[in-house]
């Protein structure tokens, strides 16, 4: 069975470093994007299975990561939001800019290995 | 010069007055006290007379031979000693006269009272003597002839003198160092005297009881009688040998000189600006008059007026001043009534026709259910000028003429109960007179029957006294507005427009000292009493007249509170006193708090005003605004460690013996712990900053929310240029160092400078892009100028017309602090490009 490929769009390198380990620490293939213009790049180019997305960046942020991943692929990857307190923006909820889940920082590791495979598991179940 | 001219009248007048005074011989005392005081002083004159007692027993003509071998120039008997002159020289005879005393004549004619001696040939010449002349108890005077048959009869003294002095009486100066030896007729007689002893003197001869009885009080002793008529008539020889007699100036000349002093006095005068100078000069005068005397006196042997010319003196200083007194008065009160009337007039006067709508706003807003204002008129139904849920048939007419009938019309704050005038009105019907005596009102009012209607009756005071001021204020100053006499004097009326206009100064003042503020008071009634610039300022920005508007209306239209909310929040303030406030809303840029406050009725009566305040809080708010990016900033700061710290954490527990990977985990735990101590410090600091108002110190701040503020500022200036403004921001913007407000108003600068700047139907751009360590911000577009013109205009800003220049060259010193930088790029038809760069916080 292929692993499954997550990518994390996040500008801090350390905390980008730990969730890798731990996720391939659960067998996940993991990839890193340091900000929203890496992240699409990467993207478009390696199959992705799940986004995991901060929303604060430079360059291209995570709203705007939001809205152009839809540009670039037809079927894009679901995205969890990893924030600490943005709920929407400019009037518009996460869901509603196509955001699957929002984990609340600072994230419990193990609810994120938990939330990660639910969804990945109602993908593959989808 | 012809209005000045009036202020002669007084000085005419004064001459007038005096003159007759004079005429009538009311300054006889003063005149003769100023003769006295000038003719007792001491001289230098020898004496001319020598006076010989003759005994009974010496020839008189022996005497007269005796003195003349002597050296006498004349003999002179003061009576006749009805002696044989026949042996007597003829060149002795002629020198020797004889004096008879005439009678006191009440009628100043002596014809019918005395005979004249017959001339006798060889015998002396006979000469009427008279007695000395008293005015009010004092010698001093002597006739210079009496009137007998249609003739003029020279007296002893002067045809002695062989003088004739130029009045009818002369005046005799009796010097105190002047004295007059005594000799007796022996002396005379037996030779003690050598020839020429008596050269050139006149020897009178007296009797001993012309030298010892029949005295009198003179100038020398006004106390006394103490000069026997001897010594008198020796003075007055002495005078007129010695040319020292005195006369007074006739009627006309006396007139004539005492019109010239009140006329001259109130020349002065007139020119004369300040009233201590009127004063001086009026001693000026007075002096000038005595000194002038005295020189006449002793020049010319004329005695002054006095009394008739200080009496004008005087007279016409005092009536000068007061007329000018007067007119400055009129003049004052020409000039300041209408001033006073224009400057109230703004307020209170204006709106006198609007009372009874303000009033029954003010009452509807205080919480009374009903109420009538009424008029009363004699023998007729009352006039009702403002009503509240009631109309005139409401009242009980024949309760209401009763009351009417015990209305002496005096106002009075105080209430009376009306409960049977207005039978059918829930609650404690009161009324109150108000307004003014000539032009009462009768108020009545309910609070109704609800719980609350007992507490009103602090603010139905309140109201009805400051209606009473205004009222009685307006009748005093509006006046001769009214084309009615002026009833108060000038300064009464001043006082009380300052009393109007400075009412309740304290509570002004203490709102007004508030930094900023806008303050506006009204009166408890509903009157606005002043408003300050800046408050007539928004109250214009808002389309509101600040010298009708209702306190209500100025509540709705600066704050979000409907009518009803502001009529309630008034009612609170009105009735409890103390303060509330509401929020501000649309002034554009400002964060402003609307304050009003009234001192509690029960407890301060007298202050019955509302004070409006509408301060500024945007300081505030950026503070507020400050110290929330520094807690937003900590709060993802501190997840995102923490977040690195626990997922450190769980690594390090799933090491399960590889001793490495522990080692590492607890490495980046101990490197995450570090960077979230170090931001937590470099917080602190901040934090501490932030109270710090006036020091734009940097802070982690959004430049998105920044960029959007700004141009929603502008949004309507670009419009007006039919430009638009576009925003390229991301979607969540991170932080970077700076302070908002000085970015804010850099940036606002710039889009100003470029709107201004832009043709029809442009666009201006404002880009923010966030790289790993830098955010840029690009504000473009415009039509550009050449860059070097562009560069002297941040050097040297143009003052008083483009205030942008200034704002971003004294920002642009201020981002520097914060390592940030400010560059441009400009070139004539190609646009503007200002770029901010500042530093990000990774």
């Amino acid at each position: 069975m292929t692993a499954k490929a997550i990518l994390i769009v996040d500008d801090d390198e350390l905390r980008c470093e730990l969730l890798a380990e731990l996720l391939e620490d659960e067998g996940y293939e993991v990839r890193i994007a340091n900000d929203g213009e890496a992240g699409l790049a990467d993207v478009a180019h390696n199959p992705t299975d799940l986004i995991l997305l901060d929303i604060i960046m430079p360059r291209i942020d995570g709203v705007r990561f939001l809205q152009a991943l839809p540009q670039k692929l037809d079927n894009p990857p679901p995205v969890i939001v990893i924030s600490g307190s943005v709920d929407s923006v400019g009037g518009r909820s996460l869901e509603e800019l196509g955001v699957a889940r929002t984990v609340r920082k600072p994230i419990d590791p193990a609810d994120l290995i938990e939330q990660i495979g639910a969804l990945l598991q109602d993908r593959a179940g989808g | 010069m012809a209005k000045d001219t009036q202020y002669l009248l007084p000085a005419a007048i004064a001459a007038v007055l005096a003159t007759c005074l004079q005429l009538l011989g009311a300054f006889q005392i003063a005149d003769g006290l100023i003769f006295d005081r000038l003719s007792v002083r001491p001289t230098d004159a020898y004496p001319e007379v020598v006076i010989v007692e003759n005994a009974e027993a010496t020839s008189a003509a022996d005497l007269a031979q005796a003195s003349f071998v002597l050296g006498a120039q004349n003999v002179v008997f003061l009576s006749d000693p009805e002696g044989d002159f026949s042996a007597l020289p003829p060149r002795y005879l002629a020198r020797t006269k004889l004096g008879y005393l005439v009678p006191a004549s009440a009628s100043g004619n002596f014809s019918i009272e005395m005979a004249v001696p017959a001339k006798v040939p060889g015998h002396p010449e006979r000469l009427p003597r008279a007695a000395p002349m008293a005015e009010y108890g004092i010698h001093r005077a002597l006739p210079t002839g009496i009137r007998f048959d249609a003739r003029r009869l020279g007296m002893l003294e002067t045809s002695v003198a062989d003088v004739r002095p130029a009045s009818d009486k002369y005046y005799i100066p009796m010097p105190r160092n002047l004295s007059f030896a005594v000799l007796t007729s022996e002396q005379i007689m037996t030779g003690n005297l050598a020839e020429g002893d008596l050269a050139g003197m006149t020897v009178l001869v007296a009797t001993p009881a012309e030298l010892r009885s029949n005295r009198v009080t003179t100038p020398l002793s006004p106390d006394t009688a103490a000069v026997p008529p001897a010594q008198f008539s020796a003075y007055a020889m002495q005078a007129l040998l010695t040319n020292t007699s005195s006369t007074k100036f006739s009627l006309t000349v006396a007139a004539a000189l005492i019109f010239a002093t009140a006329i001259l006095c109130g020349l002065g005068l007139i020119f004369t600006r300040r009233r201590i100078h009127s004063f001086f000069l009026s001693g000026a005068f007075i002096v000038g008059i005595m000194v002038s005397g005295w020189i006449v006196l002793e020049t010319a042997g004329r005695i002054l007026p006095f009394g008739g010319m200080l009496s004008a003196l005087i007279l016409s200083a005092f009536g000068t001043v007061a007329l000018q007194g007067r007119r400055k008065d009129l003049r004052l009160e020409r000039a300041l009534v209408p001033a006073i009337e224009q400057t109230v007039s703004h307020t209170a006067f204006r709106n006198r026709d609007t009372l009874p709508d303000l009033f029954t706003a003010t009452a509807a807003t205080a919480g009374i259910a009903k109420m009538l204002l009424l008029r009363p008129r004699k023998r007729a139904r009352p006039d009702v000028l403002a009503s509240i849920e009631a109309g005139i048939s409401d009242l009980d007419e024949s309760a209401f003429y009763e009351l009417f009938r015990n209305f002496d019309g005096s106002p009075s704050i105080m209430s009376a109960d009306a409960g049977d005038v207005l039978p059918d009105w829930p609650g404690n019907v009161r009324l109150r007179t108000i307004g003014s005596r000539h032009e009462p009102f009768l108020w009545l009012y309910t609070f109704g029957d609800h719980p609350e209607a007992e507490g009103g009756e602090f603010i139905a005071g309140s109201i009805a006294q400051s209606f009473l001021a205004l009222q009685i204020s307006h009748a005093s100053l509006s006046a001769q507005q009214r084309g009615l006499r002026a009833v108060d004097p000038v300064d009464f009326r001043v006082v009380n427009a300052i009393e109007l206009i400075a009412r309740h100064g304290r509570q002004l003042r203490k709102a007004v000292d508030q930094l900023h503020s806008a303050v506006m008071v009204f009166d408890v009634v509903g009157f606005p009493l002043h408003a300050n610039p800046q408050m007539i300022d928004l109250l214009e920005a808002a389309d509101l007249n600040p010298q009708t508007v209702l306190m209500s209306q100025v509540i709705e239209s600066l704050t979000e509170l409907t009518d009803g909310q502001a009529e309630a929040l008034l009612r609170d303030v009105l009735r409890e006193g103390g303060e509330a406030s509401a929020t501000v809303h649309g002034i554009p840029g400002l964060n402003a708090t609307l304050r009003i406050a009234s001192p509690d009725p029960a407890v301060s009566a007298r202050e019955n005003v509302v004070v409006f305040e509408v301060f500024d809080t945007t300081e505030l708010a950026r503070l507020s605004d400050l110290r929330r990016a520094v807690s937003e900033f900590v709060d993802v700061q501190m997840r995102n460690d923490l977040e690195t710290i626990a997922l450190g954490a769980a690594l390090a527990r799933k090491s399960d013996g590889n001793e490495g990977r522990r080692l590492r985990m607890i490495d980046r735990i101990v490197q995450a712990t570090q960077t979230a101590t170090s931001r937590l410090d470099s917080m602190n600091a901040l934090a501490r900053n932030v109270p710090v108002a006036n020091e734009f110190t940097a802070h982690p701040i959004q430049l998105a929310p920044i960029a959007e503020k700004v141009r929603a500022q502008l949004v309507d200036l670009a419009a007006s240029y039919e430009v638009e403004i576009e925003l390229n921001l991301p979607g969540v913007s991170g932080y970077s160092v700076g302070d908002p407000f000085v970015l804010s108003k850099m940036l606002e600068a710039l889009l100003r400078l470029v709107i201004a700047d832009s043709p029809p139907e442009s666009k201006i751009s404002v880009s923010l892009v966030e790289e790993a360590a830098r955010s840029r911000i690009n504000v473009t577009g415009g039509f550009g100028m050449a860059r070097e013109r562009l560069k002297q205009a941040f050097a040297a800003p143009p003052r008083n017309e483009i205030p942008e220049f200034e704002i971003i060259k004294e920002s642009a010193l201020v981002i520097t602090g914060w390592g940030a930088d400010f560059t441009y790029e400009s070139e004539t038809g190609r646009g503007y490009n200002f770029e901010l760069t500042l530093r990000r916080i990774v």
